[in-house]
Order: C-alpha cells, then structure tokens, then sequence
C-alpha cells in the first residue's frame, strides 16, 4: 500500500511529531506508514484522512493483488 | 473486573506469597534440634541433609516403597567415604535387612558424626538429636511459588492501576506508569547479569572467569544503558503528547510474542531429542531456559518491528 502522507504533510506544513500527537500515534508508526512497511487500521486511516480533511482514498492508495492501485 | 479490585487482588497475592515464603523460611530454613532423650520422628525430603553427632543412637528409616538403594550414609569423620545402607558396605552401621523398614545402631566417638543425605523422601526415627538442613533448591522451590506469587499480584497491581488511570482518562499518567513498570522489570534483568558477571570476575577460580565476568558485566550494562536511553526519549515524547503505546507497537508485540513461543517451543523439542546425546546436561539447559526465551522474544521483536508489517 502506498500513501500521501508526506505530500499532505508539506501542504499543510506539518512535521512527523505533529501529526504523530494530532494521530495520537507514535513517530515511528507515522514513518513507517510514509514508507508504506505498516498497514494501518481503518480507525487511524479515517483519522490521519480527517486530520487532512479528505477522504481515505486520497491518502491512502490501496493495491490489488496484482499491485494494481485498486 | 474494575482497577481498583484488580490492585486489591495484587496486593493480596503479594501478602499470601510474603507470609508463604516467611512460612517456608520459618519452619524449614532453619535446623531443627530435638529432644535427646525422645524418640522423634524426621521426615526428609529429597536432597535434604541431616547430621547425627557423638554418641549413642539407633536409628529407623522408612520410605513408601522399602527400597532403599538410593539413601546414603555419608561417615565425614573417615575421610568423607560413604556407605550405603543396603549394602552395608561401611562395618560401622549395622542394619537390620527388612522389606520397609532399615534398623541401625552405632556409638560415635568424639568429634565425629554421620551425614545422612537424602536422595529420596524418607522418614528417620532416632534416638538421637538429629540436626536436619533442609535441601535449599527444595526452599527455593517454595520460595520461587511465593516469588510467582508475587509477580502475579505485581501484574495485577499493574493491570489495576493502568485501568484506573484510563477509567480517568489520564492518558499521560497512564503511559509514565507504563514506562516506569516496563524501566523496574528491565532492571529486574541487567542488574542480576551485571552483578553476576561482577561477582564471577571478582571470585572467580579459573583463568577464564574474568573472561566470563566481562562478558556478562557488559551485557547487564548493555541492557540498563540501552533501556535508560530509550526511556528518556519516551519520558520526552509523552510529556509532547506522544502516546507510549499505539496499534502498531501493540501489534509487533503481539505478533513477535506469538512468533517467539511458536519457535521456543520447536527449540524445546529439539532439546529434548538433544539430552539423550552423552554428556549434556539437561540441568545447565533448565538454568538457560529464561534467557533463551527473553533472546527469542527480542530477536522476533527486532525482525516484526522492522520488517514484519511489510504486507
């Protein structure tokens, strides 16, 4: 799975710490979803996506088995 | 169940285990005299040693199947040689040969007396004071129930107060208790290491041991140094507002937890098929057992914290 979330955190100028407390999630976890090596839950995806006020799907970008974006 | 009777539960567990183990070292951690002119009755446990000193005295012994192979009479004023009571090898104790029971009688001379160490459980009469140690692995034993005793009641304590403080919704505080009890149960573990590998380069007897020592001195302070390192950052993060622990560190855990008993129970069968080789000691493997858990777990927190989430 791949993510935005470093491009929505340079939008809205926001460090790993900053979202990490807004999230209420630790540092590592933040950079381990920028690099795409940890699968969050759908609470923090729906969480972390509010904080950007979007939708999960511009965030998060889910692929198929194939490793076709889905 | 609510915190505060869990750190009730806690603290109730850790008084039965406190007042167990004063039991214990009460009433066997101390020799135990009788009365000379009375028969008394002894019943020893495995690994138990009793001393029988100058004078007359006949003595009884018992066990629950009459065998008697495997009890010793150890003469300590005779250069250490031992006698078997079945055989009667040594011409100093006469035994009456009977199915249950074993008779003998003796007189010791001045500063002499017999040790008798027991190798099974076994009931001694004697006409005799009879100064019983008992097996200190036996005691310990005991000890180490009213020590399981106790961590339970820790962990219900911790469990307690990690509930009260979310029923508060103090989730700062909560996290400072987290850290703090995870800090004490690590130093739980480097400070033994430390101090072992301390006393094993200071007293040791070989060469090698200061090798040894050194080793074990800088694992001990490997771990304490580490852990007070990453405390601080966490002390750092959480007075930020950093939770302690989120869903990713609870899932490596989980994860590398599970892995680790599925692997330690494959190193377990694989040792047992390993004991029957010559010369291995299941002993030492028994004494290694908590390490090689606590590496496995850390070995599998190390791959799942770093690679395991790829999916």
């Amino acid at each position: 799975m791949d993510t935005r979330i470093k491009e929505f955190r340079a939008r809205f100028n926001l460090t790993q710490e900053e979202l990490a407390i807004k999230a209420g999630v630790r540092r590592e976890t933040i950079l381990y979803l920028e690099k795409g090596k940890y699968n969050p839950s759908l609470q923090l995806a729906h969480d972390i996506a509010e904080i950007f006020g979007t939708t999960i799907e511009e965030v998060f970008i889910f692929k198929g088995k194939n490793g076709k974006s889905a | 169940m609510k915190g505060r009777a869990l750190i009730i539960t806690g603290i109730s567990t850790i008084l039965f285990s406190i007042i167990g183990c004063g039991s214990l070292l009460y009433f066997f951690g101390t020799p135990l005299l009788v009365d000379p002119s009375k028969e008394a009755e002894h019943t020893l446990s495995h690994g138990d040693n009793a001393t029988l000193k100058t004078g007359e005295w006949e003595i009884w012994l018992e066990n629950d199947y009459g065998d008697f192979e495997e009890v010793e009479i150890t003469l300590l004023d005779s250069k250490n040689a031992s006698a078997n009571i079945y055989k009667n090898e040594n011409d100093k104790v006469k035994l009456a040969d009977d199915e249950y029971v074993k008779y003998g009688e003796t007189t010791i001379k001045d500063g002499g007396a017999y040790h008798i160490l027991a190798s099974e459980n076994i009931t001694i009469y004697i006409t005799q004071p009879l100064e019983v140690e008992h097996n200190f692995v036996t005691l310990c034993n005991g000890c180490g129930i009213s020590l399981f005793l106790g961590i339970i009641g820790l962990v219900l304590i911790y469990a307690g107060v990690s509930k009260k403080l979310k029923e508060g919704k103090k989730k700062r505080g909560r996290d400072r208790f987290q850290l703090w009890a995870e800090m004490i149960i690590v130093s739980f573990i480097g400070l033994p290491i430390l101090l072992l590998g301390l006393a094993i380069a200071l007293m040791g007897e070989n060469d090698g041991d200061i090798y040894w020592g050194i080793g074990l001195i800088s694992i001990g302070f490997g771990i304490m140094l580490f852990r007070i390192l990453k405390a601080r950052n966490s002390f750092r993060d959480i007075s930020k507002g950093i939770p302690y622990r989120d869903e990713r560190s609870r899932d490596v855990f989980r994860k590398s937890a599970t892995a680790a008993l599925i692997i330690y129970i494959f190193v377990e069968i694989l040792v047992s098929l390993v004991v029957f080789v010559p010369f291995f000691r299941l002993f030492y493997w028994s004494g290694w057992r908590i390490f090689v858990i606590l590496v496995i777990l850390g070995l599998c927190w190390l791959y799942y914290n770093r690679w395991g989430d790829r999916s």
